[in-house]
């Protein structure tokens, strides 16, 4: 088939570029000619017609652009007249003065680019996470309110608490219960776990969100008495219900109990806390519907989410919070004494674990961006004085002050317009591999993208540094000493004052790169440490998964406990399973809780001051399946149980603490804040484990017997013979021999889990590691430059010592001298700047100290062995120079 | 002086051509007429601007044309050489001849 037209692109192009009176004219004849080609090879004639649309439209569309000028001043282009013409000029001008030195544009660019484009890849990241709201409406106003103690240590509000501030607040558009479990889904082919959000009836309304299909929450729908209703996020519509356009009024089966779909979210919509798939009236939160928990203003259970009104600040807000539990506090003094109320902005809450993180990144890169300006600045100071004499002789020919400098701005606008293009690209694909490296997703389903707001970032920091450090060397040479310049014969002479600034930068480069150094060290070292770190366990070849009985199906703990235990046993006879257990909470799982404990005969502590306890519930076989040593005593076993007394088994910190010089074995333990206060005999000591990751400080353990204290959720570990991940079906299908109904999740191995763990420090240390590299490079291009064009200037003086005798080592020692000194005293500054931020990384680091001596020393060592490379090339030049050529040029 | 701005020798190589081709002088021709003459390539944004900012000094005009299919619609613009720009072309062959003189190239050659 015959092309009707060519191609469509190239002739948009010509469209916007060719000026508009020639526009018709041009285009038209371009087609002409293309269409006698078309009508022989049409692929040929496409391929001509693009190529010359290119060229003509670039030929033209520069045309205008300097004609428009004369047509406007009425007069032909002369050089000097003109604003915009004096620009395009200048502009001219300046790209081909950059255009003749390739290597320093090169250089200058690059550097440039790299600071601008780390700069852009993290502030895209520290944009999305602490500066854009949250993807919800008037999302600054969303706060997450906690209970406190009387010690200030933070705790769940109690049901009957959560009612009454309810009631009494003013200044709040509503509070609403949140309370994220997993929930059993039956009734489709395989039994699944959907991630549960438990809340009040006006939850939506609060985070300002509407179902698409259906209706939200009526009031009322909280109430016990309301029939279980249920909202699902859209995605799990799609995904677990296949979309089903019907669903709305039909019934599924949660936890074992009937729930009526009523509406479906928008799709896209996530609210920021642990991607809740359907969400629940609160009273029908097993904990909830079990017990006393409506009236029990003992019990902390409910995190709520409340949502100021519209002008009221952060601060009002918890004035009147804290008026509220006070008064609280003081009507039900027996609930706790000095309790409170807390207020955290919903965002501070979602990003609480990457905050710190991201804000020593975006120091380091601040840090990187600095280094690079001083790179830059290095580098034009260096070549305006190497250009003294072209700027003399452009000022004796008439050029004033003020065309000298703009020129200079010029050129210096052209450079870092470059940068922050390349800057721009490297901030792209630098984002791409940060998010495609980073340990998971950004929390709350934040996504960062290089928006409007990063742009204007980028090219503000270029365009500040761009305009400092221009200003600054056109302010310095644009006012030559013509005559002096001149009669030097073209030799410009290096003043002293402009070696200092040089050296000072160079001073200031060295110190930010040790920082960087001493950072990407310290990093190093706690990540070193943390693979070292003995977790108390074995954690190769261990299968782990969560599940969580239906209690409305197993109400009893009796029936519970009959159930974990048929589970342990059937995948016990699993071929391929060494041993399996069940513990409540797995190491590295996430999930773990304390408990208050008295020892009989010890002091009775104060309320508030009553130590506490990391208290997990194993099975007879726990200990020996994770590998933790019984050091003392023994393990649960088949004879303990509901009927006998119950028992418990202690880490050794814990025995080294209350019992350091006897056998604890025999004493007994009370727990009184249980709801069912309990005195527990100690019949066995173990290893302690890190609970919460390698990183997990050392804490005092305990474990119960499960059959003596059964619950619903479980976790059940299981070692295995080769790998485990392999072992997920086998171990799977043995649950549901036992009940076909049983949803299982975070089925993960042991491996996996510690990997995970670590993920967050190795990316922190590998980001500073290539960050520090970047820094150092960029020092010593910059050292480097310094010393080089110290001694092209010191040529003259370096000869004259030579043909009076100095040796060669004298010359050495004199260029050495000089990069030695300036790297010293950047050294000393760094190493105090280092020491000063220290405490800014340290809750980042692990078993290091922030004034690590290694870090220091060993980063102080690698710069100075750079710095000392970076003067001795040029040095070695030096010596290696004719003094007869040199002073022959001169 | 009374003398026109001297004209570049591509100036003078388009304003030969517009006259040669008397009245059916669009940039397509115009180019095809300096290229077989003088057997050297033209491109073509050299050939608009250069008809451009003869028009402008006033040596050329130019309209546009009836739209025709085969430019896909799109109009050509004719040139004509103004008296100015004829009186230029004098100048320059005059300019030229009267350096000539005695210096034609046979003659050299012998």
């Amino acid at each position: 088939m015959k092309p009707e037209q060519p191609p469509r692109f190239a002739l948009d192009w010509l469209e916007s570029t060719v000026p508009r009176h020639l526009r018709e004219s041009v285009i038209g004849d371009l087609e002409e000619e293309w269409r006698a080609r078309a009508a022989k090879s049409p692929t040929r004639a496409a391929f001509w017609y693009c190529r010359h649309a290119a060229v003509l439209a670039l030929r033209l569309g520069w045309f205008d652009l300097t004609h428009k000028q004369t047509k406007r001043d009425g007069h032909a282009p002369r050089k000097g007249d003109g604003l915009m013409e004096t620009l395009w000029n200048d502009a001219r001008y300046g790209a081909r003065m950059l255009s003749r030195t390739p290597g320093f544009t090169f250089v200058a660019v690059l550097t440039l680019a790299l600071g601008i484009g780390a700069n852009t890849a993290i502030f895209s990241i520290v944009n999305a996470l602490l500066v854009k709201p949250l993807p919800l409406p008037d999302s600054e106003r969303l706060l997450s309110i906690s209970g406190s103690d009387a010690k200030g240590q933070q705790q769940f509000v109690s049901f009957p608490d959560f009612e009454d501030i309810q009631k009494q607040q003013t200044l709040f558009e509503g509070f609403s219960a949140m309370v994220p479990q997993s929930v059993n889904l039956t009734g489709g082919v395989e039994p699944q776990r959907v991630r549960g959000g438990f809340v009040s009836d006006n939850f939506f309304k609060i985070v300002g969100v509407e179902p698409t299909i259906g209706r939200a929450f009526r009031p009322g729908d909280d109430a016990l008495s309301a029939a279980p209703v249920c909202v699902l996020q859209y995605e799990s519509w799609q995904n677990v219900f296949g979309g089903d356009p019907q669903i709305v009024g039909k019934s599924i089966v949660l936890n074992n109990a009937p729930y009526t779909v009523v509406g479906i979210l928008p799709r896209g919509f996530r609210f920021p806390f642990d991607e809740v798939e359907v969400w629940m009236p609160h009273h029908t939160w097993p904990v909830f519907s079990a017990g006393n928990a409506y009236t029990n203003r003992g019990t902390g259970l409910v995190g709520p989410v409340a949502k100021l009104k519209a002008g009221v600040s952060l601060e009002e807000g918890r004035t009147e919070l804290k008026t509220i539990a006070a008064r609280l506090a003081k009507e039900y003094p027996a609930a706790g004494e000095g309790r409170g109320l807390q207020a955290q902005p919903l965002r501070d809450i979602v990003v609480s674990n990457v905050r710190q993180m991201v804000l020593v990144l975006m120091g380091a890169v601040a840090f990187v961006l600095l280094i690079a300006c001083a790179n830059v600045a290095n580098l034009m100071l260096a070549r305006a004085s190497a250009r003294q004499t072209e700027i003399a002789t452009r000022a004796a020919l008439g050029a004033g002050r003020g065309r000298l400098m703009k020129q200079m701005l010029t050129e210096t606008a052209l450079l870092w317009a470059g940068g922050g293009i390349f800057g721009l690209a490297i901030g792209y694909f630098g984002l791409q591999g940060l998010m495609a490296s980073a340990p998971g997703p950004l929390p709350g389903g934040i996504v960062p993208g290089l928006d409007v707001s990063v742009l204007a970032f980028t090219f503000g920091i270029s365009a500040f540094t761009g305009v400092l450090f221009g200003a600054f060397s056109a302010i310095r040479f644009s006012r030559p000493n013509l005559s002096g310049t001149l009669k030097e014969g073209g030799r410009g002479g290096e003043g002293p004052a402009k070696t200092r600034l040089g050296g000072a930068l160079v001073v200031a480069q060295v110190a930010l790169t040790l920082v960087m150094l001493v950072g990407s060290g310290l990093m190093l070292r706690s990540f070193q440490k943390l693979t070292q770190v003995d977790v108390g366990f074995r954690t190769e070849n261990l299968l782990t998964l969560e599940y969580r009985l239906p209690a409305n199906k197993y109400p009893e703990g009796a029936q519970q406990w009959e159930v974990h235990r048929q589970i342990v046993e059937r995948v016990r006879a699993v071929p391929g399973v060494k041993s399996a257990s069940v513990v409540r909470a797995v190491p590295f799982g996430g999930n773990g809780s304390t408990v208050v404990f008295e020892i009989p005969g010890a002091p009775p502590a104060s309320k508030e001051d009553a130590p506490r306890v990391l208290i997990n519930f194993a099975d007879t076989h726990y200990f020996e399946t994770m590998g933790i040593p019984l050091l003392r005593g023994r393990a649960m076993t088949e004879q303990d149980g509901p009927s006998t007394p119950p028992v418990v088994v202690i880490g050794r910190r814990m025995a080294d603490r209350y019992w350091p010089n006897e056998d604890p074995v025999g004493r007994t333990i009370h727990f009184p804040d249980a709801r069912n206060p309990t005195t527990a005999t100690i019949i066995g000591v173990v290893g302690d484990v890190k609970h919460y990751g390698p990183a997990d400080r050392d804490r005092m353990q305990a474990y119960a017997f499960q059959a003596q204290q059964p619950h619903i959720f479980n976790s059940l570990v299981v070692r295995t013979d080769g790998e485990p991940m392999a072992m997920t079906n086998a171990v799977r299908s043995a649950v549901w021999s036992v009940d076909p109904e049983q949803p299982m999740w975070k089925i993960y191995s042991m491996d996996f889990m510690v990997n995970r763990a670590l993920g967050q420090p190795r990316f922190l240390m590998r980001l500073m590691t290539v960050y520090s590299a970047l820094a150092l490079l960029l020092a010593a291009v910059g050292l480097y430059g310094v010393m080089a064009y110290s001694v092209s200037q010191r040529a003259t003086e370096i000869g004259v010592r030579m043909a009076l005798g100095a040796q060669s080592r004298d010359v050495m020692n004199l260029v050495l001298g000089r990069g030695f000194r300036l790297t010293l005293t950047g050294l000393v500054l760094g190493i105090g700047a280092s020491l000063a931020l220290g405490s800014s990384v340290s809750s980042l680091l692990y078993g290091v100290q922030a004034s690590d001596p290694l870090a220091l020393g060993g980063a102080a060592l690698v710069l100075a062995g750079v710095a000392l490379l970076a003067s001795f090339l040029p040095a070695r030049r030096a010596t290696k120079a004719n003094p007869v050529t040199v002073l022959h040029r001169s | 002086m009374n003398s026109p701005a001297p004209l570049g020798e591509f100036e003078q190589l388009v304003l030969l051509a517009v006259m040669r081709l008397e009245g059916e002088a669009y940039a397509v021709p115009i180019r095809q007429e300096i290229e077989s003459r003088t057997s050297r390539s033209v491109a073509r944004g050299a050939l608009y601007v250069t008809l451009d900012r003869l028009e402008e000094k006033g040596y050329l005009k130019s309209w546009l044309a009836d739209a025709t299919a085969e430019r896909g619609g799109r109009a050509k613009r004719f040139y004509e050489v103004k008296p100015a720009g004829a009186k230029a072309l004098e100048y320059s062959w005059a300019a030229l001849r009267s350096m000539w003189e005695g210096l034609e190239p046979k003659r050299r050659e012998a």
